[in-house]
């Protein structure tokens, strides 16, 4: 198990080396000049001008914009937005939390509507309610998130405003009322993926020899379907739902941009368009990282969950 | 069975009608809103800095405003000049020198004495080189102080121009003759600074929570892309603003903000420029439409054919209908300019549409003439003319109508071209923004930074300024600007900026297209002494809640 998580972690390097000089490369290999930017209808002064492609080692070649990078990142600097102008880990330690509780609440939603449904749709098969739980999954799927969070924000805001179904458009101001709109809209795409995932699991399981024991050993349908088949079938959804995980923490970009929601996410919109690159560069990072620790996560996990696997 | 399920249904409707009637009883328990006091809450976006020397972007402008008073304060209606912390003031003969005369007692809040000196600090730290050359920078409002450039270059720390004669007499000595050197002396760069220990004791930095001298105080420090929160400052000398507390909330885009004004959450806030007509039919009363100390305008090179011939440029002007394309793109809410100085600042000749300008209407027949006499004197035109815009900002549909208008006129083919800021490449930003800009027309603006005809002349028309982007020169110009600055009677100094202008509207340099007006969603029916002042803020100074809102 040990040499298992070392090897893991040491691939975790060559990932995160791999990631960052890609995403370097791409962004240098764009032409521009981001002190153009930052005028406006301003001319800089030469001087000016001179001073800022110093301070961005800017008229250095790549690699050794590159190697200044990484050797900054090793003593926890990741540079200083252009566009902000403040450090970039110091907006990345802003951010950070902000992400990681709408991606924990936005799992909570994927959770509870997920397997909900997917349990119900399995138990219920071919009934009324399996129908709509698949189509209103598939109609989940297909709405993009954006506007999805527009229309929730249009009918939660201002429709119902005033009435005890009104809720905060955006912002993180209103407590717990909050995080419904913005973990709703999060978790939609996922949460579809995950109810599919448990009705496939769950009918398989209910076909297996050990769950039509149990019901003839007399058990009632409760304890046959939530302790002996649920348990089973949850291995594989669990795994989605950590992966998902990661995803949630780095694809909130749209949800955070419409709901204002101070994350990552948004943080990489303004960026972009900011052609802020070292907030580009902080915030990938960020990414990567979450996503390479929530896979080692649910590797291991399975070893906890399901004791038949074993690494060496 | 079919009692059976009655029930729930039953229970759960009785449950959600008095959750319902539970939360309505709530609001309506609260205490309805006292006459003063109250939270003024203003739609914003993040600012780039809060420290004086760098507060250039209009979101720094409108916090910093209200924390710090500067020497002399601009009036919120008329832009004119009133006492600050210097209640008097007075230049020597031949206006190289200004002896300021200060309030004296008056404090930061956190409780330091504002003296001259804190006025000498303020100066010289926005000359160092750390903010000069930060791109922005403000110190440059400073080159005409003595000594200005040995500070900004880092040759010294001592500028040698701004003198604390005592606490409550600062004399500024200047390299150049400038009559309105005072009028300056609000902006940001000028503004007072408390002693190093206490920037130093700033949590978590002075930047993140300035003290300033006004009449706001920063309640905690900036919660970056969330929120700015303002509360009085109780050491305040001047008048006490009214409200508890003034918070500018930070949105990531106007559709955001937009929202949430539609759900009631904003006292004040800008409107995404397709909801204008909406945004008016739907608030009534409860929106302020202003013109503004700004000017947007078309550069044309004077320095390369065919627009360094002023009957080209003239014709230009006369070929396209600025309020009719005002109509179609904007809803009627851009008013032409037929002039330079917007009619805003003091010693503008301009009024509404009617200006100095005499080739600013449109008249086809006359703009065809105006050609026809370009061409019979041999001047050609290459097609399509380029006409470049900055991409992104909402500059499409009014250049391409534009464009449209003279190539109908005059008969030549015409180009809008957005450039990019970010793209190297024939439509780069730089290409036109820069030195080697082709022959073309393109779209620029400027606002003011103080309220003077000085800030609309000298740096867009003067023989190599930096942002007098047609790379015009005329020496008649220059002596003009140049004896206006030293011409101490306020009267005549006036005077001699209009023939300034009236030369520029002759050689058409650049082709006025509109002042620039601004429309701002504001709660007039809660708030009294509601404005918009010059810089297209709310006067948060002296707004009040009014008695009786519901």
């Amino acid at each position: 198990m040990t040499r298992y998580i070392v090897r893991r972690l040491l691939q975790m390097v060559l990932v995160f080396f791999g990631a960052t000089f890609l995403l370097f490369a791409a962004l240098y290999l764009l032409p521009g000049d981001p002190t153009q930017a930052l005028g406006s209808d301003r001319t800089l002064a030469p001087a000016t001008v001179q001073a800022i492609r110093a301070r961005y080692h800017l008229d250095d070649p790549v690699y050794v914009q590159y190697a200044t990078y990484i050797k900054d990142i090793a003593r926890g600097d990741l540079g200083t937005s252009i566009q902000l102008r403040r450090p970039v880990s110091q907006i990345m330690r802003d951010s950070i939390p902000w992400s990681v509780k709408l991606a924990l609440s936005a799992t909570a939603v994927e959770i509870i509507l997920g397997i909900g449904s997917g349990v119900i749709s399995a138990i219920k098969r071919y009934s009324f309610l399996d129908t709509l739980s698949t189509v209103s999954t598939s109609v989940l799927i297909a709405i993009p998130v954006f506007w999805l969070g527009l229309m929730l924000q249009i009918l939660f805001g201002l429709k119902f405003r005033g009435t005890f179904l009104g809720l905060p458009i955006s912002g993180v101001t209103d407590g717990w009322k909050s995080y419904v709109l913005p973990s709703i809209t999060l978790a939609s795409a996922v949460t579809a993926v995950t109810a599919r995932l448990t009705r496939t699991t769950m009918l398989e399981v209910m076909r297996q020899d050990y769950v039509r024991t149990a019901s003839a050993k007399g058990l009632s349908r409760r304890a046959v379907v939530f302790k002996h088949a649920l348990r089973n079938a949850l291995i594989p959804v669990v795994t989605n739902i950590g992966l998902d995980f990661g995803t949630l923490i780095g694809g909130a970009i749209l949800t955070e941009t419409v709901y204002a929601w101070p994350g990552v996410g948004r943080q990489v919109y303004f960026a972009i368009i900011a052609h802020d690159n070292p907030v580009i560069i902080g915030s990938t990072i960020v990414f990567v990282f979450a996503f390479m620790v929530v896979n080692l996560i649910v590797d291991i996990s399975y070893a906890v969950l399901d004791p038949r696997i074993r690494y060496v | 069975m079919s009692k059976r399920r009655v029930v729930p249904v039953v229970a759960w409707v009785v449950a959600l009608v008095i959750l319902a009637t539970a939360c309505k009883s709530a609001k309506t328990g609260a205490p309805a809103a006292t006459p003063t006091g109250g939270t003024f809450t203003v739609e914003s976006q993040e600012p780039g800095s809060l420290d004086p020397p760098l507060a250039s972007g209009s979101e720094d402008l409108r916090v910093v405003h209200e924390l710090f008073d500067g020497l002399i304060l601009y009036d919120d209606k008329t832009a004119a000049v009133t006492p600050g912390v210097a209640t008097s003031w007075a230049p020597n003969a031949d206006n190289t020198k200004f002896t300021f005369h200060l309030r004296s007692g008056t404090k930061f809040s956190n409780g330091e004495d504002v003296t001259a000196e804190s006025f000498v600090r303020g100066m010289t730290r926005s000359l160092t080189p750390k903010f000069y050359n930060d791109p922005n920078g403000l110190g440059y409002h400073l080159d005409g102080v003595l000594g200005a450039a040995a500070v900004s270059k880092g040759v010294t720390t001592t500028l040698t121009g701004a003198v604390a004669k005592d606490k409550t007499t600062l004399e500024v000595d200047l390299s150049a003759p400038d009559a309105e050197f005072v009028v300056r002396t609000g902006h940001m760069p000028f503004l007072p600074i408390p002693s190093d220990a206490a920037m130093a004791a700033q949590k978590p930095s002075w930047s993140e929570n300035p003290i300033g001298n006004g009449p706001f105080k920063m309640k905690e420090a900036w919660v970056h892309q969330q929120s700015i929160t303002l509360v009085p400052n109780p050491t305040y000398y001047g008048t006490k603003p009214k409200v508890d507390q003034v918070v500018y909330k930070i949105f990531p885009d106007q559709d955001t903000s937009y929202l949430q004004w539609q759900a009631g959450n904003l006292d004040w806030t800008r409107i995404p420029p397709a909801k204008i007509p909406e945004g008016k039919a739907q608030n009534p009363g409860n929106y302020i439409i202003q013109d503004v100390g700004g000017i947007n305008y078309l550069s044309t090179r004077y320095t390369l054919a065919p627009t360094s011939n002023k009957l080209f440029d003239q014709a230009i002007s006369l070929s396209f209908d600025r309020q009719a394309i005002s109509n179609a793109v904007f809803s009627g809410l851009n008013t032409p300019a037929a002039g330079i100085v917007p009619p805003l600042i003091p010693g503008s000749q301009s009024k509404g549409t009617s200006g100095p300008c005499k080739y600013c209407t449109y008249d086809p027949a006359r703009a065809k003439a105006l050609f026809k006499q370009f061409t019979d004197g041999g001047g050609t035109v290459k097609e399509p003319f380029p006409m470049y815009f900055n991409a992104g900002a909402g500059h499409d549909a009014w250049m391409q109508a534009i464009a449209n208008q003279i190539q109908t006129t005059l008969g030549f083919k015409v180009q809008a071209i957005a450039a990019t800021a970010q793209f190297t490449g024939a439509e780069s930003y730089s290409k036109f923004i820069g030195k080697d800009a082709p022959a073309s027309a393109n779209r620029f603006g400027w606002s003011l930074d103080y309220p003077t005809p000085d800030n609309f002349l000298y740096p867009l028309f003067s023989t190599g300024s930096a942002d007098n982007k047609s790379q015009y020169s005329n020496p008649a110009f220059d002596a003009l600007i140049k004896q206006a600055r030293a011409e101490p009677d306020a009267t005549k100094r006036v005077k001699i900026y209009q023939q300034a202008e009236d030369i520029v509207l002759e050689d058409l340099p650049i082709i006025p297209v509109w002042w620039r007006t601004q429309i701002r969603l504001a709660k007039l029916n809660k708030w009294g002494g509601l404005g918009m002042d010059p810089y297209e803020d709310p006067a948060v100074r002296t707004v009040y809640l009014k008695a009786a809102s519901s």
